[in-house]
């Protein structure tokens, strides 16, 4: 069978090569006159047919781009080693461009595809086409097909992080409802507690310990929901630092008495007047106040705050809990992540520390950790000297 | 004796805020929505405030609100917004409201907000 006569396919096989899903074209040997090409080849070059039957093959190739210009020397001295030793031979695919084009619509995806040259002979065992043909990369796509998949990619990536912080602030306004009529209730029963046994008064006192916890772990989903969605909003004022700590230590006090842990702040600078978003500093500390607690078996809690050489506020949680490995302690800042069944078993929902880094970020601060693994954690927030500057502009407050 | 209405959704809350206002000797009206409030203020005594949810099932509290004030009867009677959202102070200017109170809230809380229209 003979695929070409008088170096013109025959219209039954142009008809078959042009439906081949290989990308591949065909040329003469003698002065390398396109006569067939695929459809899959003008779809993976976007070039025409029109543009591309009757040329010469290297009428198509761009020289002007000197590392695309090699591939073409490739090319050349691929097709003569096809002539010279009537052997397949392959090489970097150059780049094609129609006439019209001085820069290839390619796009450089062409890069990773290979050309497979295959000589085609005639009875005397002589070259008379050659069958030019692409392989290997992905299907190309045209700068605008590739803006349009990565545009149609952050649209769902940002709808899905837009419905996951709306789930979450709608389960957390849900929760509240709830959550109102249980402390209510808690409180109204402390209040009229009168001749109660001991134990129900300690009962009573557990119930609204728990409610409390409660409260603070769905105003972290909440606040969590309300930086994800970009809808914090920071309000700079100035503030002293060691009311924060001592307020945020005292709120904690009783937890960690509770779980027998010595709870104590360190004041190495008095007072230390910041310019910040106290009620979103409050939180960070809180936050890691409470994580240090929640992962501390036995020993302290220590809050410490300090002011850096460079003028930087420094508010160190340092614990005797378990310590962090170091592979895991960027891991730990992220949202729902927790380390080890020990610690999946507490009460935290995981967002404890996403929330703190989010936040520190949203104040032009960060949160420093240092720990070792059976020698506890020291999680600090560092608000630079230049707070007011660096801190994120106040936002759009969020529709709740 | 003052008086105060109740619109919520939530059963639980509308009891509990209830018993405790009646402990503390205000007479309470309650209604699970908007609509049923409307029904109840123009047909008995105006209160001394209205406690005002905003996200229930049928009659909003917005649309309570807005055909509140569209009523001469009704319209001077003082709104205390009662929401889980936390832009109170926004809510309370769309609605023309006279105060807010963010749920949950402490005993303390709820009486320092109806105080004034006591």
């Amino acid at each position: 069978m003979q695929l070409v006569k008088n170096d013109r396919p025959a219209p039954e096989f142009r008809a078959l090569f042009e439906a081949s899903p290989a990308r591949q074209l065909a040329f003469t040997a003698l002065d390398l006159t396109i006569v067939a090409v695929s459809d899959a080849f003008l779809r993976a070059t976007r070039l025409d047919r029109a543009d591309v039957v009757g040329r010469g093959l290297f009428e198509l190739l761009s020289t002007d781009d000197p590392a695309r210009s090699d591939r073409v020397v490739a090319l050349r001295s691929s097709i003569e080693r096809v002539i010279e030793t009537r052997a397949p031979d392959a090489v970097p695919a150059p780049a094609y461009t129609p006439r019209e084009h001085s820069v290839s619509p390619m796009a450089g995806s062409e890069t990773t595809w290979i050309a497979i040259n295959v000589p085609v002979l005639d009875e005397r065992g002589h070259v008379v086409q050659i069958v030019h043909t692409l392989e290997g990369g992905a299907e190309p796509q045209s700068v605008q097909e590739q803006l349009e998949r990565a545009v149609a990619a952050r649209d769902e990536a940002l709808r899905t992080s837009q419905l996951k912080t709306r789930f979450l602030g709608m389960v957390s306004h849900e929760l509240r409802t709830p959550l109102t009529s249980l402390s209510l209730q808690v409180e109204r029963m402390q209040r009229n507690a009168g001749d109660l046994p001991h134990r129900h008064l300690e009962s009573l006192e557990r119930i609204a310990f728990s409610a409390a916890r409660m409260r603070e772990m769905i105003e972290t989903l909440l606040e969590y929901a309300r930086i994800e969605g970009g809808q914090v909003s920071v309000n700079l004022t100035p503030f002293d630092l060691v009311d924060s700590v001592c307020k945020t230590v005292a709120h904690h006090r009783h937890e960690a008495e509770h779980r027998g842990l010595e709870i104590r702040s360190w004041l190495r600078v008095a007072p230390a007047v910041v310019q910040s978003d106290q009620r979103l500093v409050e939180l960070v500390i809180s936050n890691l106040i409470d994580n240090a607690i929640k992962f501390t078996a036995r020993g302290s809690v220590e809050v410490a705050l300090d002011r850096a050489a460079d003028g930087s506020h420094r508010v160190a949680v340092t614990d005797t809990g378990p310590g962090i490995a170091a592979p895991y302690q960027k891991k730990i800042f992220e949202p729902f992540e927790q380390l080890g069944s020990e610690r999946q078993s507490l009460a935290g929902i995981g967002l404890g520390l996403a929330l703190v880094r989010d936040i520190a970020a949203a104040l032009g601060g960060r949160i420093e950790l240092m720990s070792q693994l059976n020698e506890g954690s020291t999680f600090t927030l560092v608000l630079p000297a230049a707070n007011a500057d660096r801190a994120r502009p106040e936002q759009e407050p969020g529709k709740g | 004796m003052s008086s105060i209405l109740i619109i919520d959704d939530d059963l639980d809350i509308r009891r509990e805020v209830s018993e405790i206002l009646r402990e503390e000797g205000l007479d309470v009206m309650t209604a699970s929505n908007g609509g049923e409030a409307l029904r109840l203020l123009r047909s008995s005594l105006p209160p001394s405030v209205v406690l005002l949810d905003l996200m229930m099932p049928g009659t909003s509290g917005w649309e309570f609100r807005r055909v509140q004030l569209t009523e001469p009867a009704l319209a001077s009677i003082p709104v205390l917004v009662f929401s889980s959202f936390d832009n109170g102070p926004r809510n309370m200017a769309d609605l023309h409201a006279q105060g807010f109170l963010t749920k949950p809230c402490s005993i303390a809380e709820l009486l320092a907000a109806i105080e004034p229209f006591r």
